[in-house]
């Protein structure tokens, strides 16, 4: 940044939405599906023993227990590296046409679209020690980026009597960790795209993934609670090439590590007919705004509380029925210390997010979720780009997905697809309610996943 | 002694030398048995396919931690007295 370059009127507004812009790059990128069926292979199991509707990311807790021991169980055979691949096709319609300058190649509707296609290295690589390591490609920006990645090591220690798993990760989000459908890594939907508008506004922690990395320790005492603490360094520029994320001038640096935590209690009753989890998490970030320093930084405070509660009448059937109901709520309070001086915003936001969500799994092949979202927050015409610098948005997500194979019966565990049907009704969108319906968005996505060689 | 939802029916057991377990997956997934010694030697008995039966003889005194190799939690304890 050239010395002496001033921050104010509309070119402040400009170059603090490129901030903005900047550090949401990662989530503007589709979601991956995060189905790598190598770790079927390495365990010999069905996809459906460890994920909710036989697809990921949604986990079992047998699913839990293989991530918080380190992606290192194994069926005690040979195998080759657990490489797997996925790719994601999606059609894309939204209510109104040319909501926002159509991508190019693409129409301003009714889009079909090669929306993805990642590699993964899924699974052990020593004993007691995995990772999930995932490269993607995005055809419709045409980059290739780091997608996933979390790298453990875990073993069992008794304590006092007490059974306690001990583990250390490097990985490249704050959540990537976590054994819950927490924010942001692993929460509904688990399918996106770039073809249609989403609301602007999201917490740091959703802001982060792939542009930091991290490492920590956890622990589970007694199958019960859980512990996780990390910390996360910004990556600088040449990494940030290395690994897709081309830097933006301008873009938001973290000043210094930011501490991440998470605390949950969990239980499993009736030998696993019921299991409830109650957690909190959160994330403390100063950041330098455009990656300037001279004028201090901007401290962003993230806590969440989340619910999880899985009904399986039938725990010995990884094909049971599974009722699972989520709740998150995540309140970030920000204080721009920097940015206020630099840009004349406020002095202070907060933001609050609300997800509560059900979904019923049938056999392990049909799986309709419904979920509510509310995001609501202080108006900040700097932070967002919105009408007034609203970022209220809510509505419902309905989906249904239909999963073939990764089940018991199915003739191998090295391949799975998913056909998902999903719909999305705002009933607020950046701030505005009257036209918030022209966003609504139907999308269809195929998604296949393989382990190539095992 | 059933394997059933991915747990093993009972935490514990104590045998008399020369008894044997009778280990049946109940379950729709397959499952290992590994028995580990005090001494932290590990004799895997194989994988074990769902309906499956494992009979294994305890022939020494000891204790033992019997765990499957894919679902890292399931574990018990196996009390072999003279």
């Amino acid at each position: 940044m050239p010395s002496g370059f001033r921050f104010d009127g509309f070119a402040a507004v400009v170059l603090r939405l490129g901030i903005v812009a900047a550090f949401s790059l990662p989530t503007l990128v589709p979601e991956a599906a995060h189905a790598v069926p190598s770790f079927a292979v390495q365990t010999d199991q069905p996809c459906s023993s460890c994920h909710v509707g036989a697809f990921g990311p949604r986990l079992k807790q047998a699913g839990r227990d293989f991530k918080l021991y380190g992606y290192s169980a194994t069926d005690m055979q040979n195998h080759f590296p657990p490489i797997a691949a996925t790719a994601t096709f999606t059609f894309t319609h939204t209510s109104a046409n040319e909501l926002s300058a159509a991508l190019e190649g693409y129409g301003e509707n009714n889009n079909t679209a090669f929306q993805g296609a990642s590699i993964y290295y899924g699974g052990k690589i020593v004993p007691n020690m995995g990772a999930l390591v995932e490269v993607a490609y995005d055809p419709i920006a045409n980059t290739l980026s780091w997608g996933d990645m979390d790298v453990r090591y875990a073993r069992d220690l008794t304590v006092s009597g007490s059974d306690v798993v001990v583990g250390a990760t490097v990985n490249n989000s704050p959540t990537e960790a976590d054994l819950w459908e927490s924010e942001s890594e692993w929460s509904f939907p688990f399918v996106s795209t770039e073809l249609a508008e989403a609301p602007q506004a999201a917490s740091i922690i959703d802001a982060i993934p792939g542009t930091v990395i991290g490492a920590g320790a956890y622990a589970m005492w007694n199958d019960s609670l859980y512990l996780e603490l990390n910390a996360y360094n910004g990556l600088g520029q040449d990494a940030l090439r290395l690994v897709g994320n081309e830097p933006i001038e301008g873009m938001d640096w973290l000043a210094g590590p930011a501490p991440y935590w998470r605390i949950a209690l969990q239980h499993e009753f009736l030998d696993g007919v019921h299991y409830l989890e109650l957690g909190t998490y959160g994330v403390s970030a100063a950041i330098h705004p455009g990656g300037i320093s001279s004028a201090g930084s901007d401290d962003y405070l993230d806590t969440a509380i989340d619910f999880t509660y899985q009904w399986t009448p039938h725990p010995e059937s990884s094909t049971s029925d599974m009722l699972s109901l989520y709740v998150l709520f995540l309140h970030e309070n920000a204080n721009f210390g920097a940015s206020e001086r630099l840009f004349q915003g406020p002095a202070s936001d907060d933001l609050s997010t609300l997800r509560a969500e059900v979904t019923y799994s049938s056999g392990a092949t049909l799986t309709p979720t419904l979920q509510y979202f509310q995001v609501s927050g202080s108006p900040d015409a700097v932070r967002w780009s919105t009408p007034g610098g609203i970022p209220d948005s809510q509505g419902w997500i309905a989906e249904v997905d239909f999963v073939p194979w990764g089940k018991p019966d199915s003739s191998g565990n090295w391949y799975n697809a998913r056909a998902a049907l999903q719909y999305i009704a705002y009933t607020k969108f950046d701030g505005q309610s009257a036209r918030a319906s022209d966003y609504n968005t139907l999308l269809f996505a195929l998604t296949f996943a393989l382990a190539p060689i095992w | 002694m059933n394997q059933h939802g991915i747990h093993f029916s009972i935490p514990s057991v104590t045998l008399k030398v020369g008894d044997t377990v009778r280990f049946h997956n109940q379950d729709d997934v397959t499952h290992n048995i590994m028995v580990i010694d005090s001494d932290d030697n590990a004799e895997d008995q194989g994988l074990q396919k769902p309906g499956v039966t494992i009979v294994k003889k305890f022939d020494q005194a000891g204790t033992f931690e019997v765990r499957c190799a894919i679902h890292p939690k399931m574990k018990m304890m196996v009390t072999v007295e003279h």
